[in-house]
């Protein structure tokens, strides 16, 4: 069924009002208007079809230098699996050193993106 | 404390104050110090923990702590000199009186000194919400290094005033970690924050953003048991009586705004504008001091890391040329600020050297000309389809187009 | 059972004056405070003002220890390291009305033998005070009403009082009075009866409620709220002295000051509740406060305001300050009526009430090793170069600023905690040291005072309250 869908891109801070038409649920673009840049046009047509978000939280230390570790997705993973995401961030306790960039769960929730370490801890 | 000369002196270790430490060293700078009052460099990036940093400055989205880390690692291989845990307590015109508990108190010398000390948010105080006082009112910000980076969760059932961008990436933080957010109320009929921010933290979540409303009570003697939203008449501000609603609510986090910090800049005799309440600069970034630069939210507060960095980057860069006796003199010109445009940053420029004009709009409008004079000549003339007083907009100047002219004005039309 | 010779009733200003006036005798003194920290209601908000007394109502108890406190605070703030300011106060009047109540005013003052309150001209309280109304047509001074630290002044004393023998339970309420054969034997508390032969109620706002235990509630107390503005440091129109209102028939009116810190002071309202805990502060009484104190200092900038707070007065119902003892009632001391003079007058009530004491029986012996002199924690902010350096030579804890408005350092935040009657809460920190009370509210170093009390009270982060139990600052951790 075709539909349409007004999104507002939030790739930077402009905000632009994009339209995009075609059908979701079988994955077809018909038309998208209203960018003003290539990763604009990319993020509507994507936010229509399957929208993602980087996922973005902390992890618990142990022996390191601050209580909490950032953490980040390292590319955008499906919007519908951030809370689950976060259930699984909640599990995990890192020890002493971690630097940014560090690889915490490979494969994260099985989407092919790795969760890494955002920030860096020394150990205590 | 040795009697070393430093060239640039940087009081901040934050976004703007590790941007311009690279600016000055890269503009040849020998000794550059930077005192910074927590215990690692990034300034509030650090609890910054987010996306959305690093798009302008290196393509890609970054957190804020990974932002911050770049220009760590600049910063340490440049060989820029640092202390953390250290509080200035004085600035002078070549002096920075700074105290930490290694070494007690000290006085450094530079040439240059650069204010990139950030700001602060508005507090309940300040804008005067009527009510209890309990426990569970917290500034966003505050909020954020409580979750963020000390592990402590400051509430359960949240409701959030002002729609700041940090007040929405708090309402978007506190949802992910497993508090309820009930609804984000703003005075303005608009976001404070940016578009994109109001996508991605509130209606992602199905968070109520009510436009047009504001606190009008807090409840609650020991912790807060609730607050009382109601609507307010979109002219005047003021609250409608017969709209008030209790939100049950153990915590009210604030993203009403932000301040420069600059009572050291008070202090040590810079001139401030009564509009952005930060040092009136030039393309330079150089206050009245002559020796005294500012970049970044001590000067206005930005939407953007990015935009603070490349301001940044340019106030090491001159301070660094001011320290070597380099810096290009000349008789300034104000710029000025026509229709619909708050404040122009910088006040007043240099019209031999080309300037960057950062400015934000007074009030949201579609379909607009922004234009640009120097005198009664139109030099600039650019369309948009929208300007917002939530994100800055910039219009680069050449000495060519200016000469002559006794001040610079930007419109809105 | 605890053993005590004199119970109080309440830590606020007047518990504190009567427990550190009895450490001086070699008795064993309990005090009773129902909060969890000292400084009781009423004595912790409200205007900082030392009064003279000029304007009580002649001959009556009220009037008689006003005037006599005052004088004793030179003394008492130096032994007690409390901030205190002779500041003077300044009543202009600007309409013709106004100036013709100026000679009763002073009549008045002279009958309460304040006599060093003087007439100014209107051009001389300008050059006084730059920023009064022009129109000033001319006013009284009056040179001794000063200023101080209120809640260092309740510290001051329960410390001092503490540190020479007096017991605080702090956090424990009074729950009734046994009296056998006409004669207080004990005092309930929710921390276990007390056996003790004299029981002081002290309990201020709710002292008509412990005067019921014993059924000598023969007034009642409501509450009248103030509402106040504090203005920051750096506001662009201030005031030196405390600018006071010609009080009209209804009101005492609304003030303008320096505190002891430096802030401006702006109010307050006189609101009569019956709720004893509303301390909320509301938009009709901020607006009045504003459109009242206009008058006199047209240039006020309440958009500079850093916080505002309502404090509760205890108003007594029928009026006035009584102190009673009774044939029928052996040992019981009711003080009721202290209202918004009570800081003032708590130094010279005890005085008169531990001399009423002994009149009445109380054997009393004076101690030979009372120590009258606290040291107070270092006021770092205050410190010269000279002396900040040789403090964080001594404690490098000193040398951490963790409250960067009103410069408060964790030396200091450590000594507040770990000190007699210290600190044990986000405003126990803050009211001793004000860490928290500048322009910034605590957004900076409210995360910071949470870790640290943790720390030192060797509690987890969410059990760190703002002040009272029920009031925690956090919900649990993150992770």
């Amino acid at each position: 069924m075709t539909t349409e869908k007004k999104i507002i891109c939030i790739i930077c801070p402009q905000g632009c009002n994009i339209t995009v038409k075609g059908d979701a649920e079988k994955g077809i673009i018909e038309s998208v208007e209203g960018f003003t840049c290539k990763r604009g046009k990319a993020y509507a047509e994507n936010e229509f079809t399957h929208p993602l978000r980087i996922l973005t939280s902390s992890v618990k230390t142990e022996g390191s230098s601050f209580p909490l570790v950032p953490v980040r997705t390292r590319t955008a993973i499906p919007k519908e699996l951030l809370f689950e995401g976060m259930e699984e961030i909640r599990k995990i306790t890192v020890k002493g050193k971690v630097s940014c960039g560090d690889v915490i769960v490979a494969n994260f929730l099985g989407t092919g993106v790795d969760l890494i370490a955002s920030g860096d801890v020394e150990a205590k | 404390m040795s009697n070393k000369i430093y060239d640039v002196i940087i009081v901040g270790g934050g976004p703007a104050g590790l941007a311009a430490a690279v600016g000055a060293k890269e503009a040849g700078a020998k000794d550059v110090l930077i005192v910074e009052r927590d215990v690692t460099l990034g300034g509030i990036l650090e609890q910054c923990i987010h996306p959305g940093f690093g798009l302008k400055t290196f393509g890609e989205e970054l957190t804020g702590p990974e932002y911050a880390h770049r220009y760590i690692e600049k910063v340490l291989a440049l060989g820029v000199e640092y202390k953390l845990e250290t509080m200035v307590l004085e600035v002078g015109k070549d002096t920075v009186t700074g105290i930490n508990s290694k070494d007690g108190l000290f006085i450094a010398k530079g040439k240059s000194i650069i204010l990139a000390m950030g700001c602060r948010e508005r507090t309940r105080g300040a804008i005067m919400t009527p009510g209890t006082r309990p426990a569970g009112v917290y500034t966003a910000g505050a909020a954020q290094r409580l979750v963020n980076r000390q592990n402590m969760m400051v509430g359960k059932r949240v409701v959030i005033l002002g729609s700041g961008d940090i007040g929405m990436i708090m309402a978007r933080r506190m949802t992910l970690e497993g508090a309820k957010v009930l609804a984000v109320a703003e005075l303005m009929d608009y976001t404070a924050g940016l578009t994109r921010n109001r996508v991605q933290c509130l209606e992602d979540f199905g968070i109520p953003l009510l436009l047009s409303h504001t606190v009008v009570e807090i409840k609650g003697n020991k912790r807060v048991e609730g607050v009382v939203i109601a609507k307010v008449d979109p002219a005047t501000k003021k609250p409608i009586a017969g709209t008030e609603k209790l939100y049950e609510c153990d915590t009210l986090l604030l993203s009403c705004g932000l301040i420069p910090e600059n009572e050291l800049s008070k202090a040590a005799g810079v001139k401030l504008s009564r509009i952005t309440s930060g040092p009136e600069v030039n393309q330079f970034m150089q206050t009245n001091l002559g020796s005294v630069f500012a970049c970044g939210n001590v000067v206005h507060v930005n939407d953007l890391a990015d935009n603070v960095s490349e301001e940044s980057e340019r106030a090491g860069k001159y301070a660094a040329l001011y320290a070597a006796g380099k810096l290009p003199a000349g008789k300034e010109i104000p710029t000025i600020t026509g229709s619909n445009v708050r404040y122009i940053c910088p006040q007043r420029i240099n019209p031999n050297e080309p300037a960057s004009l950062f400015f934000r709009a007074a009030a949201p409008q579609k379909n607009v000309t922004v234009k640009v004079f120097a005198g009664d000549k139109e030099i600039y003339s650019k369309k948009l389809i929208k300007i917002n007083p939530g994100e800055m907009e910039k219009v680069a100047v050449k000495p060519e187009d200016i000469a002559g002219a006794e001040a610079v004005t930007i419109q809105v039309l | 059972m605890k053993q005590a010779d004199v119970v109080i009733v309440g830590a606020g200003a007047v518990g504190s004056a009567l427990a550190r006036e009895l450490s001086k005798y070699r008795l064993k003194v309990i005090v009773v405070e129902k909060n969890e920290d000292l400084g009781g209601d009423s004595s912790k908000s409200n205007s900082a003002i030392i009064h003279t007394g000029y304007d009580a109502k002649p001959g009556t108890l009220e009037s008689q220890l006003v005037v006599a406190a005052n004088p004793m605070y030179d003394q008492i703030t130096k032994d007690l390291d409390v901030p205190f300011s002779r500041i003077g106060a300044l009543l202009p009047a600007f309409t013709d009305e106004q100036y013709a109540q100026l000679p009763a005013l002073k009549h008045k003052a002279m009958l309460n033998r304040v006599y060093d309150i003087e007439y100014k001209t209107g051009e001389e309280l300008l050059k006084m005070e730059p920023n009064l109304n022009p129109e000033v047509k001319g006013g009284l001074y009056i040179p001794r009403e000063s200023i101080i630290d209120p809640f260092l002044l309740c510290i001051g004393l329960a410390e001092n009082a503490a540190d020479n023998g007096v017991e605080f339970l702090l956090g424990t309420k009074c729950t009734g009075i046994k009296v056998e054969e006409g004669r207080v034997t004990t005092v309930n508390t929710t921390a276990g009866d007390i056996a003790t032969k004299y029981v002081i109620n002290a309990a201020g706002l709710y002292c008509d409620e412990v005067a019921g235990y014993v059924g000598k509630n023969d007034y009642y107390v409501t509450p009248r709220k103030g509402q106040f503005y504090i203005l920051d440091k750096n506001t662009s129109c201030k005031v030196g002295m405390i600018i006071l209102p010609i009080p009209t028939k209804v009101t005492k009116g609304k003030l303008m000051c320096p505190t002891i810190h430096g802030n401006m002071l702006v109010g307050p309202t006189a609101e009569d509740l019956l709720d004893k805990a509303d301390k909320s502060t509301n938009v009709e009484g901020l607006e009045s406060i504003a459109a009242d104190v206009r008058k006199m200092i047209p240039g006020v900038n309440l958009r500079d305001t850093i916080t505002q707070y309502a404090g509760l007065r205890a108003q007594r119902n029928p009026e006035g300050l009584n102190i009673d003892v009774y044939d029928d009632l052996k040992g019981y001391v009711n003080l009721s009526g202290v209202r918004s003079t009570g800081l003032t007058a708590s130094v010279s009530i005890a005085k008169y009430v531990v001399d009423l004491m002994i009149e009445g029986g109380l054997h009393a012996e004076f101690k030979t090793d009372f120590n009258p002199i606290r040291h107070g924690t270092p006021r770092f902010a205050e410190l010269s170069a000279e002396e900040r350096a040789a403090l964080v030579a001594k404690d490098p804890r000193y040398g951490n600023i963790v409250c960067r408005c009103e410069t408060v350092t964790e030396g200091q935040i450590c000594d507040a905690i770990h000190r007699t009657l210290g600190a044990r809460s986000v405003d126990g920190v803050k009211r001793r040291l004000r860490a928290g009370m500048g322009r910034c509210q605590g957004g900076f170093c409210g995360p910071r005072v949470i870790e640290i009390l943790a720390r030192e009270l060797g509690i987890s982060p969410e059990e760190v309250r703002k002040n009272d139990p029920g009031s925690e600052m956090l919900v649990g951790e993150a992770r």
